[in-house]
């Protein structure tokens, strides 16, 4: 396909539209995700990009403080949470931004485009990008970070992300040997044009663009970051000190739009989130971060605040390590979701601020969801099948726990009371955050949260394909990895959805975990700052905010 | 001095062993939940995380004493921030903080004139306050008084800091406006640090007066009955004398001891007010490095606060000479 034309999927998709058989989120995902502009997206579906509009009416200069942790962010691309990529997004970016909307826009790049059987995709990048020491974005830049975020010394996530599509990987005495499965893998065209020649067919290719990980990072500062240090961002870092502060200031010469405001700071108030409250109420910052479900009443009280919420899929999820009894046994992981209420979980943890969950990791936001008859809650089937799988005198086992979220320790102290009526002693042990992910993936059962991600089968690759570094329940299942590959292959949505819909019934039949809640996330900010979207995962972009007088 | 050292020393034995115990790994905590374990490997491999626990910790006393330098190989550590790892030898180097990213002395110091600004302030009225209060119920006891004010005490000392922080926030933070709910001590929000310093400073003085009070009012009442006394009221002396010189220089000596102690605490101790405030305090610091198994900051946290505490208990031994000439002597 040349990149100058529409892609041959987009003329279906826009009857898809008009016959009304797909969302308009659904059209602007799938449209823009296949190289259409955001802007020629949002026209055809009758609406004109607000923000767009509202930008350029907004006002100039001031400082906005946040209230937000602060954590070491020294090798951008080895972050473990989308969290603190807030910290490096201001001065490094990413090829594509996925916004509040849950749609994926050109960022670093200018378009992208992809063959019909997708696995060519070929991005191109804006030619007016330059870094804030002088020299002009390239395709050379793009590929010195790539082959970054592949070498395991870095250890970034994407590795285990870009694995299934970009790379052969091969374990040789205990040592991890990664390469491009083809020399020609990533493929410089120009200057400002590349391709990415696949192993397997991908539609997600844009939407891994943005994974927090995948920054842009200059080749001639050897990747180092840190205050100074050169990036393609609206913002240069000023100041950071770890636990305390981090001080960005505006590039004027950006070369896109410059931020409206002249320094965004972000201030760590430590681990008790009444601190950061106090000091919302007192004005000392200007937003936070995120409030906690039983901080929202103080929060609505404050006349200076505005509140913010959305539904996400944000979630939590009990891993059950499929290697070790009784979790090998699927009847037993089946039993353990069975004997599970979600409703009641939702009701007891996050005061019905979320949705309950289905034990199948696909959130009703994601595009690619498809609903199934609810599983459960069933005790009574539960505890048959523990007798079926020979654990009729029941099981006793330990449940870690972040203490960092309260309401993760909320709702598995409850699902531990709901499990003791099938006879399954689960001793809720709460650790405190340092020490709980050292224990991610080698304790048998654990709870952990994920973040939000804009496609159910992105997190599926992520988590549940064999092999993969975060499917730390070592499960497998052939039919699963391989109907992963055949919904990574379809464009249109609601054929995509069909499959995906067999891999929820896969994961809520035979699956490694629990999961019982999907998450409501909520923020505040003054009044006085403008233009801020409560992003699902979280992200804050300084740039387009800005502050009343 | 030779006692205070051994002190020291043993108290980093025991600081050793009991941070040995805690669960997990320093280059695992550096690189993070999802670095490989080969890469876990070749840090714990060159920060010699692998040696026999005595060998680490005389390597360790090496460090701090300036004996010996701290050699890394940068090949392995270049993609983890360690760039500011302390290779310089001399006395009180504490080693990298894995927390902070680093020095510890960098962050240790700070820590503790924070802790000691905030505990300046808050003995600085403190202290006037409970010696006048507890004269003052001494020499008026079983009076409605030495009644009313020893409830203030036993109240004010009985809840716990968490609820005055909660209480005080709420009346002058939420309902009043007129103070800054958090003290990080950054300029933030128009509010200078002296007013960040209000709230946490006050509900140390709420916690704390009451009961050096309680205490002051006890030796009061005692040396109050010693017969030197009495034959100084028998000789005709002004009340005002008797107090000053008879009564009061001599009822000191017992609070002195607890009025010293209570600057170990409100320098080292006071952890809940530093959290609830987010104050950057020497607690707080503390606190943060021993969830997070920063092992090299709760040792040097650890010694620094032995040091104080000997400090302390040294200048009461001086105070209690001062204030009896009998010691002078001993």
């Amino acid at each position: 396909m040349s990149d100058d034309n529409v892609h041959f999927a987009i003329p279906a998709l826009v009857d898809q539209w008009e016959r009304r058989s797909i969302s308009r989120r659904e059209f602007l995902r799938t449209a823009t995700l296949l190289g259409m502009s955001a802007a020629a997206a949002y026209r055809i579906v009758g609406l004109s990009p607000a923000a767009l509009a509202a930008a350029q009416a907004l006002p100039q200069g001031g400082t906005v403080r946040i209230a937000h942790p602060i954590k070491d962010v020294s090798n951008p691309q080895a972050l473990n949470w989308f969290q603190f990529a807030d910290l490096t997004f201001p001065v490094v970016q990413t090829l594509t931004r996925i916004g509040a909307d849950n749609v994926t826009r050109p960022h670093l790049a200018a378009s992208w485009g992809t063959s019909p059987d997708l696995r060519s995709w070929t991005i191109k990048l804006r030619p007016n990008a330059k870094w804030r020491k002088g020299r002009p974005f390239t395709v050379d830049d793009v590929i010195w970070n790539i082959k970054r975020l592949i070498d395991p010394a870095t250890g970034s996530v994407s590795l285990g992300l870009m694995q299934p599509y970009l790379l052969n990987v091969s374990e040789t005495d205990g040592k991890k040997k990664v390469e491009l499965w083809d020399a020609n893998a990533v493929e410089k065209v120009d200057d400002h044009t590349f391709k990415l020649n696949l192993k397997i067919p991908q539609v997600t290719i844009p939407e891994d663009l943005f994974t927090y990980t995948s920054v842009m990072l200059d080749p001639e500062e050897n990747g180092a970051f840190g205050i100074g240090a050169n990036g393609t961002g609206p913002f240069e870092m000023a100041e950071f000190e770890v636990s305390k502060r981090a001080v960005y200031r505006k590039w004027p010469g950006y070369w896109g739009t410059p931020a409206n405001l002249d320094v965004v700071e972000f201030i760590d108030f430590g681990d008790d989130p009444n601190a950061a409250i106090a000091a919302l109420a007192s004005r000392q910052v200007d937003g936070l971060y995120q409030v906690a479900q039983d901080l929202l009443p103080a929060v609505k009280n404050m006349e200076h605040v505005k509140v913010y919420s959305a539904s996400t899929a944000n979630n939590a999820t009990l891993q059950l390590d499929c290697t070790q009894k009784p979790w090998s046994d699927p009847r037993v992981r089946l039993a353990m979701r069975l004997a599970v209420d979600p409703k009641k979980q939702v009701e007891l943890a996050v005061r019905g601020l979320g949705t309950p969950g289905e034990h199948h990791h696909a959130a009703p936001v994601h595009p690619d969801y498809s609903p199934l008859p609810p599983l459960g809650p069933d005790p009574a089937k539960a505890k048959q099948l523990l007798a079926d799988a020979g654990y009729a005198d029941g099981i006793t086992a330990d449940a870690y726990v972040s203490s960092n979220l309260p309401w993760t320790v909320a709702s598995l102290e409850g699902m531990a009371d709901e499990y003791r009526a099938i006879g399954v002693n689960l001793n809720v042990k709460t650790i405190p955050g340092s020490q709980f992910w050292e224990m991610w993936g080698k304790v048998p059962v654990i709870y952990s949260d994920w973040s939000h991600r804009p496609l159910a089968i992105q997190m599926y690759a992520l988590v549940y394909r064999t092999g993969v570094d975060w499917n730390t329940p070592k499960w497998s299942n052939a039919e699963f990895d391989k109907l992963l590959d055949e919904a990574s292959s379809i464009i249109d949505p609601v054929e995509r959805r069909k499959v995906v819909a067999k891999l929820e019934q896969i994961l809520q039949q035979d699956g490694p975990m629990v999961q019982p809640i999907w998450l409501d996330v909520q923020t505040a900010y003054d009044k006085r700052v403008l233009n801020f979207t409560l992003h699902p995962a979280l992200c804050i972009f300084p740039e387009e905010l800005a502050l009343s007088a | 001095m030779v006692q205070s050292c051994i002190v020291v020393l043993a108290c980093t034995m025991l600081v050793f062993i009991a941070t040995e115990a805690t669960p997990g790994s320093v280059a695992r905590k550096l690189l993070g939940p999802f670095a490989s374990a080969q890469q876990v490997e070749i840090l714990t491999q060159a920060l010699g995380l692998n040696d026999p626990a005595y060998v680490r910790y005389f390597r360790w006393l090496g460090t701090v004493t300036g004996l010996s330098s701290v050699s890394i190989d940068p090949q392995a550590t270049k993609n983890w921030s360690l760039q500011s790892l302390d290779t310089r030898t001399y006395f009180g180097n504490f080693g990298y903080s894995t927390l902070y990213k680093k020095p510890v002395n960098k962050v240790l110091w700070e820590r503790l004139a924070n802790s000691a600004l905030l505990a300046g302030v808050a003995l600085a009225v403190i202290i006037p306050i409970s010696i006048a209060v507890g004269v003052l119920c001494g020499l008026n006891r079983y009076s409605l008084l030495d009644r009313t004010l020893s409830i203030v005490c036993v109240v004010t000392t009985a809840i716990p800091e968490f609820v005055w922080g909660i209480l005080l926030i709420t009346i002058f933070v939420l309902k009043l406006g007129v103070l800054p709910g958090t003290a990080p001590l950054q300029l933030s929000g128009n509010w200078s640090i002296a007013q960040q310093l209000v709230l946490p400073a006050l509900v140390l003085i709420l916690v704390d007066f009451g009961y050096i009070a309680r205490m002051v009012r006890s030796s009061v009442i005692e040396v109050a009955n010693k017969p030197y006394v009495r034959t100084a009221v028998l000789k005709g002396l002004g009340r005002t004398e008797i107090v000053l010189k008879h009564i009061l220089r001599n009822a000191m000596i017992a609070p002195l001891t607890i009025i010293l102690l209570q600057i170990n605490f409100l320098i080292s101790g006071v952890v809940v007010t530093e959290v609830i405030f987010a104050y950057p305090g020497f607690g707080r610091m503390l606190l943060e490095a021993a969830l997070f198994g920063d092992i090299a900051v709760v040792q040097g946290a650890a010694i620094v606060s032995v040091v104080l505490a000997i400090s302390t208990q040294f200048l009461g031994d001086i105070g209690y000479r001062l204030l009896n000439p009998r010691m002078r002597g001993a």
